[in-house]
């Protein structure tokens, strides 16, 4: 993200360099943790969601990933 | 992957089992492994849910707290402040905004998009909210 290319960032602009001051390192996920969750959900779920909303849910994240590699 | 924020509009669909693309959005990031992939709320936002919950849902949103993945952002003394600057654009409204400017702070400082069946409270306070809409 370069914020030096435009004299007066945009409110999107301005949110994207906040973004990139709290950028934090990942927290490690243990297969114990995971397995703990999953658990959880599929009591709650009763089996796992829809293929079709899993899907959009993942085209959104490619979505919302290509708008940080663009605005990079 | 990334994690998202969660507004209440959301924990209410997770709670009452209204949202399967909610779910779906739960899911995926538990089942990312490797790393924490987050689900982020605010104080503000899980207290208007639970208001608004029966009885018999709260355990089902207590699950999702449960998580490991799962994290509650308190508004606190330390965090008043930098709420209060999304707030500003409230002006006399901005305690009905409150909840609202939680989940906008959230998404801002985790860098994550918001989860929400509204999405209007929170571009109201900044039109760049990312906004993963409910369908």
């Amino acid at each position: 993200m370069d914020a030096d290319q435009e004299p007066t960032p945009s409110p999107q602009h301005q949110h994207q360099h906040q973004h990139q001051e709290q950028e934090q390192e990942p927290l490690v996920y243990t297969d114990e943790q995971r397995d703990h969750d999953l658990a959880l959900l599929l009591d709650v779920m009763g089996a796992e969601p829809p293929a079709e909303m899993l899907d959009l849910a993942h085209r959104r994240d490619e979505e919302f990933a290509a708008r940080r590699a663009h605005a990079a | 992957m990334i994690g998202r924020v969660l507004d209440s509009s959301t924990l209410l669909a997770w709670s009452l089992r209204t949202s399967p693309y909610v779910d779906a959005v739960i899911f995926s990031r538990a089942q990312h492994s490797g790393y924490v992939v987050p689900l982020v709320t605010t104080t503000p936002a899980l207290t208007a849910a639970l208001a608004q919950l029966p009885d018999r849902a709260v355990p089902v949103l207590h699950a999702l707290l449960g998580m490991e993945i799962t994290i509650v952002e308190d508004l606190t003394p330390s965090t008043a402040p930098d709420v209060a600057t999304v707030l500003r654009t409230a002006g006399p409204y901005a305690a009905e905004q409150l909840t609202a400017a939680s989940i906008v702070h959230a998404a801002r400082r985790r860098g994550l998009p918001i989860v929400t069946g509204n999405p209007f409270p929170l571009t109201a306070l900044d039109p760049g909210a990312e906004i993963d809409p409910i369908p």
